[in-house]
């Protein structure tokens, strides 16, 4: 749905983004992490035709950001980082106003007003002043916003930035509200954790480099071929890790320093069957069993190497 | 006629008529208004701070009048004048409250959305900047007409007193209406083109201030010339109103009090909205089109103009005053030439793209299109026309009203003189002006040197002549020293003579200039053209490369298909490396890939066929040679991908 290809931007002298390649497939929720100043919102602006890049180009849904701005602007809904709102009108005015911003014919503006309030949940808060609103209230007011045109594409740069816990929970559900109903959403943070239970696939930029990009999973394996399994056992009885070893895929198997038999393995899940199998032919009780995830947290210190500034 | 018939009669006649455009354009509006007027007005009255000013704005106006008017009526006046001067005050201040709060209102306007950070918002919603300017120009235009609401009682102090009629209120009104709007129209048009608010501010206040106050001066200047020509009784910068209350319908009256304030509004409105709108709409679009529609309306209007006015003038002044008026007019040219000179060398792209889906004639329009050397054209070609336009604008009635007055040649080309020379100069300061802008890429740096050129050209000759020959400056009208001859402004000096002391003999005189300013803006015009195309060839450059790239990243990122025997075995026949390297690169068996490629390749399955496969191509080099077209088709996709599986 988006594709960036070898985009690099300078402010004055300085060079911020560097050939910057990566793809965005349709209907993921896709993450660009990065720490601050690694280069997110100047691409992120670039690819919602508020910034020309230097050199490169980006592609959303086939149209080119610089050739085609107006195509692309009808297909795309952008939050920025700093978003502001009009203090003095009411939440059904303002998304009103957006409406007819966005060309909806007066008998449908009313219609899709309603819905989107719907959807983020803002129906109660119609008559209140957007002054009087909180900040995750504003947050969900601006994706209502960007949701009124009905956009293929979402780009919501640090959407969870300075929200609590609960606004975060309720800004996840809608994301994921959000992927189910067919949109492509591109969240950017430099937060792992607000992501880690959203995205499917990264980008991970740091000093204006893709350090690395594309679905967690594989990424993780590039980064380690050997996937581990935690086996947590009633009793640990002496050369617990022999049967494991015996099996084909298994390279290794260890107590951990928590005391869990640590297996590591290659392959997919069948692997982690035969695993579980030779630990109960063996007799042992089996407690549970934790597949080590590809967390973002760990790919990222991965992929960054501890460069981070 | 059957009852069917009647009613079938009836109800033809009482079928609904399709509403005329107007009447559609007028419902549409009525019930979609500017998004951006209905949220500003909204906005507005929901502030505290519009609503005290409004108090305090009447308030302090109503003191202003009372304490003025209460100090003239103490004196022996007689209560008529006294009304006129409580009329003329509170006119006066009302004027100065929307020359200064308007211009700055609205200079908030844009820069405020920048700084709340809801004008990316804004933009993104893909709404015609042309809509967003008006939108927001409309706004303080109705903010500011809703304050006048406010002060229409405070007028009513001068009624107490006589010596002013409804009509003078009702025509004082309209004077402040059209100066609102110029008034809005500059603040947006800062708004627009600056990032900061306060600074928008700052430059509305002190550059619009200033020049309301010097058309205030020019105002009374016109009042003294209207009080003897008319005999108008009030003083004062609202005189109009007793013009236009007791002869609007004498038409001196009618071009010069009503029709030429009215043009003159609405060309500034135009020309700042249109500068407002180029400062909202991104560079990579069009921006210099709505000056040209500018422009045209504006030539046209100052042609008319120029023909009405000089209409009026008593046929033994018509020389001189046509020579007077075409001196002006020289000014709109210049600033023709001003306007265009800040083009980017190529047409926006997205411009371009959109041009080339439309049809032949819209094509066409390309040649005089955006961009530093068609938009040049266009400009030339208006500087011309317009100089050949004004002069004739001011001919015409001389020749229509008073066909046998004496020297008319003369007259005639003195203006021609002077219509010549101020297009070789505005030229000259376009094409140079514009050369400068495609060379150092700098819109300001070319406009600032451009003009600083200008003002050069026309003091250094006199500053030079005064240090070198200071006594030839005496007899400058009769024999202009060498370097005079070549300022901007000499063609104007000379034109006079001509028209003033009727020296036909001198008119050759103007060959000298008009060769000087003419060859320099044909060599920069040169210079423009090729400048444009050397950055056309390289843009095109980087852009085939740029597509070059993405496609060979795009073949990079493909992950090969087969098996690693099949990737080994295609590196290996390609020549990319040795068997056993290619082997082991993939992870193949060796064996395999050795054994594959010492065996002669398979016969394609489609070989008969005219289009070969990837792998004929890959195997066999004269295999290009049985396509037909296989040269020309080298480098469509289709060519591409083959050469991608190859």
């Amino acid at each position: 749905m988006i594709k960036v290809e070898g985009i690099s931007h300078n402010f004055g002298s300085m060079r911020v983004l560097h050939d910057i390649w990566f793809e965005v497939p349709e209907g993921e929720v896709f993450g660009f992490i990065g720490p601050n100043g690694a280069g997110k919102t100047t691409t992120l602006r670039m690819m919602a035709t508020l910034l020309e890049p230097a050199q490169g180009r980006i592609l959303v849904d086939g149209y080119d950001v610089v050739e085609r701005p107006r195509e692309v602007r009808k297909i795309l809904g952008f939050m920025p980082d700093d978003f502001g709102v009009y203090e003095y009108v009411t939440v059904q005015e303002y998304l009103d106003f957006f409406a007819a911003a966005y060309a909806i014919t007066p008998t449908a503006r009313r219609r899709t007003v309603d819905a989107v309030m719907e959807l983020t949940d803002l129906v109660q808060l119609r008559d209140r002043l957007v002054q009087a609103m909180s900040k995750g209230m504003k947050q969900r007011l601006a994706i209502a916003r960007t949701l009124l045109h009905d956009p293929k594409v979402l780009i919501l740069d640090e959407p969870a930035n300075g929200l609590d816990p609960r606004a975060r929970i309720e800004m996840r559900d809608l994301i994921e509200q959000l992927q189910q109903m067919g949109k492509t959403v591109l969240l950017s943070s430099h937060i792992l954790t607000e992501l880690s239970d959203m995205v499917s696939s990264v980008a991970i930029l740091e000093k204006g480099r893709v350090l690395a990009s594309g679905p967690v999973g594989d990424i993780g394996r590039k980064l380690r071929p050997d996937r581990a399994v935690k086996l947590r056992l009633l009793e640990y009885p002496d050369g617990c890790t022999t049967p494991f070893k015996a099996l084909p895929d298994v390279v290794d198997a260890e107590r951990g320093p928590d005391g869990d038999l640590r297996i590591m393995y290659q392959g997919g899940d069948e692997t982690v069957a035969q695993i579980v199998t030779a630990a109960v032919h063996a007799g042992f009780s089996v407690v549970r069993v934790e597949p080590e995830r590809d967390d973002l947290e760990h790919i990222f210190l991965e992929v960054t190497r501890g460069e981070l500034q | 006629m059957s009852a069917a018939e009647k009613t079938a009669g009836r109800a033809s006649s009482t079928a609904p008529r399709p509403p005329n455009r107007l009447v559609a354009w007028w419902r549409e509006k009525r019930e979609d208004p500017n998004p951006i007027l209905v949220k500003e007005l909204r906005s507005i009255f929901r502030t505290k701070l519009f609503i005290r000013f409004l108090y305090l704005s009447t308030g302090l106006l109503a003191l202003i009048v009372l304490m003025f008017g209460g100090t003239v009526a103490s004196g022996s006046m007689p209560p008529a004048e006294v009304g006129q001067i409580v009329f003329q005050i509170f006119f006066s201040v009302a004027l100065s409250v929307l020359c200064i709060f308007a211009p700055a209102h609205a200079a908030a306007s844009l820069t405020g959305e920048i700084e709340k950070g809801t004008y990316e918002s804004l933009i993104l919603t893909g709404m015609d900047p042309a809509r967003i300017v008006i939108g927001k120009f409309m706004a303080t235009y109705a903010i500011f007409a809703l304050v006048l609401v406010a002060f229409t009682p405070v007028v009513g102090i001068a009624f107490l007193f006589g010596g002013i009629s409804p009509w003078n209120v009702v025509w004082g009104f309209y004077g402040l209406l059209l100066v609102l709007a110029p008034a809005s129209a500059y603040g947006v048009a800062l708004s627009a083109r600056l990032k900061s608010t306060r600074v928008a501010i700052f430059l509305a206040l002190f550059t619009f201030v200033p020049f309301s106050m010097m058309a205030m001066g020019a105002l009374f200047g016109f009042g003294e010339l209207a009080d003897r020509s008319w005999n108008l009784t009030m003083e004062g910068p609202f005189w109009f109103t007793e013009a236009l209350s007791t002869r609007f319908f004498e038409w001196d009256t009618l071009l010069l009090v009503f029709v030429l304030p009215l043009y003159l509004t609405g060309m500034t409105v135009w020309l700042f909205l249109a500068s407002a709108i180029a400062g909202v709409r991104p560079s990579s679009e069009d921006r210099s089109t709505p000056f040209k529609y500018w422009t045209l309306a504006s030539t046209a209007g100052i042609t008319a103009i120029l023909f009405g006015v000089t209409s009026l003038v008593p046929g033994h002044d018509m020389d001189e005053a046509g020579g007077v008026f075409l001196i002006f007019a020289g000014g709109a040219i210049l600033f023709y030439a001003l306007i265009f000179q800040n083009e980017p060398p190529l047409p926006p792209r997205v411009w371009e793209i959109r041009q080339a889906e439309r049809g032949a004639l819209t094509r066409r329009l390309m040649l005089f299109g955006p961009g530093a050397a068609p938009t040049t054209r266009f400009a030339a070609m208006m500087i011309v026309l317009s100089s050949l336009l004004f002069a004739g604008a001011i001919a015409l009635p001389r020749w229509i009203w008073f066909p046998g007055i004496d020297h008319s040649l003369e007259a005639d080309v003195g203006l021609l003189i002077m219509a010549l020379g101020h297009a070789a100069v505005a030229l000259f300061v376009l094409c140079s002006g514009a050369l400068m802008r495609v060379v150092i890429r700098s819109g300001i740096a070319a406009r600032v040197l451009s003009i600083a050129m200008f003002i050069g050209l026309i003091i250094l000759p006199f500053l030079a002549t005064l240090l070198i020959e200071s006594g030839s400056m005496s007899h400058i009208d009769d024999d202009p020293p060498f370097l005079i001859r070549f300022t901007p402004i000499f063609h104007m000096i000379l034109a006079w003579q001509v028209l003033e002391d009727h020296e036909l003999h001198r008119a050759v005189e103007i060959a000298a200039p008009l060769f000087f300013y003419g060859l320099l803006a044909f060599v920069c015009w040169l210079g423009i053209e090729g400048r444009v195309r050397r950055v056309r060839v390289l843009v095109e450059k980087q852009r085939a490369e740029r597509e070059k790239r993405a496609e060979e990243q795009a073949r990079i990122s493909v992950e090969p298909a087969g098996s690693p025997e099949d990737v080994a075995a295609a590196l290996a026949r390609v020549g990319a490396a040795a068997p056993e390297e290619a082997a082991e690169l993939a992870g193949a068996n060796v064996g395999e890939v050795v054994a594959r490629t010492s065996a002669p390749p398979a016969p394609p399955p489609d070989a008969d066929s005219e289009t070969p496969t990837p792998t004929a191509d890959a195997e066999t080099p004269t295999a290009d040679s049985e396509t037909p077209n296989a040269d020309s088709d080298a480098e469509t996709p289709a060519a591409d991908s083959d050469a991608d599986k190859a």
